[in-house]
């Protein structure tokens, strides 16, 4: 495959996965600065692994669970935890149904926020990344039952605030 | 169903889990209003933003940041391997030639005696001589020796014999007769 051919399904990926992505790295690394140095160090990542992709595997999840090792491995350089910043949303309707949202979208903000690390991976994994229970155990090298204990832990907490 | 285990069944149970929690949703109004609920919470906490041009350009700056080609990490690799066994066949060459020169020879006395060992110690030859092999090498060349002293005594005698026989013809004026080989 030629440099160019690389190059175009380099930028496809950016195109398809890279938003989610980085709203991914946002809520693991809790500040944008280092979600950028994340992103960047899975955009190197994923440009070296290119062609020693699997045609089969889902690209989605592939670039996920390089992000998420790249998060592994900055973490891991640098324990820093900023407070999350949660994307600005709820735009649409009535003044009052934007502030309600606000207030519940800061409500499920600190309710994961608050959560153990572990446990808000997944939480990242699963319901920001998009990966499936599978997808989020193979990425994390645990069982997919302890995946489903530490989500059922989540939405525990998560049913509480929302009541 | 109880309404505690609806969520959990929901999101992380297995086929028939899943079917049982809608079945208690379609009954049970206030579990619905907890998953539409729940789902649209984790929904507008999950919205991606669109990538900002700055990270798009970390994204794009990768692929000429790292190499003209993805997968230059693996031929960084190889090349790195090949470097480091071409640095370990010098050393070895260069250890082999250093052990060869301080292990060579150097000029010195002979062998004095078959089946002695040679020891080499760096720099210096060392000849150890079985004492006993060396005794009698000794005895043997003391009696060489004896014979060879002997012969030699009886050439000079014999010598010593035909200068007396030439003086004494000389004496009586007859010419001395050509020694005998």
């Amino acid at each position: 495959m030629s440099n160019s051919a690389w190059q175009r399904e380099f930028l496809e990926l950016l195109d398809a996965h890279g938003a989610t992505l980085m709203a991914m790295l946002r809520r693991l690394c809790g500040n944008r600065q280092d979600a950028e140095d994340a992103f960047q160090d899975t955009a190197l990542r994923v440009w070296r692994n290119l062609p020693s992709r699997p045609s089969l595997r889902n690209p989605r999840a592939w670039v996920m669970t390089i992000g998420y090792r790249a998060f592994l491995d900055a973490r891991g350089r640098q324990k820093r935890h900023d407070s999350i910043q949660d994307p600005e949303d709820g735009r649409s309707g009535s003044p009052r149904q934007m502030a309600e949202r606000a207030e519940e979208a800061e409500r499920v903000q600190a309710a994961i926020v608050n959560l153990p690390e572990p446990i808000r991976e997944v939480v990242v994994l699963h319901y920001c990344a998009g990966l499936s229970i599978r997808q989020t155990a193979d990425a994390m090298n645990v069982a997919e039952g302890t995946v489903k204990s530490r989500l059922n832990s989540a939405i525990n907490a998560l049913r509480s605030v929302l009541q | 169903m109880k309404c505690d285990d609806f969520l959990p069944a929901l999101e992380t149970g297995g086929l028939v889990q899943r079917l049982k929690a809608r079945c208690h949703a379609a009954r049970c109004r206030r579990c619905a209003s907890q998953r539409a609920a729940f789902a649209d919470a984790m929904q507008r906490w999950a919205v991606a933003e669109p990538l900002s041009p700055r990270a798009e350009s970390l994204w794009r700056q990768a692929a000429g940041a790292a190499a003209a080609r993805p997968g230059r990490g693996n031929a960084w690799k190889l090349a790195t391997a090949g470097a480091i066994a071409a640095a370990c066949l010098a050393v070895a060459c260069l250890l082999a030639v250093s052990w060869h020169i301080h292990n060579s020879p150097i000029a010195g006395p002979q062998r004095i005696a078959a089946g002695n060992e040679i020891r080499r110690l760096g720099p210096v030859t060392v000849e150890e001589i079985d004492p006993s092999e060396g005794s009698a090498y000794l005895a043997d060349e003391v009696r060489r020796l004896q014979v060879e002293l002997k012969s030699l005594q009886q050439a000079i005698e014999k010598k010593s014999a035909q200068r007396q026989i030439a003086a004494a013809l000389k004496r009586f004026g007859e010419p001395p007769s050509p020694a005998p080989e």
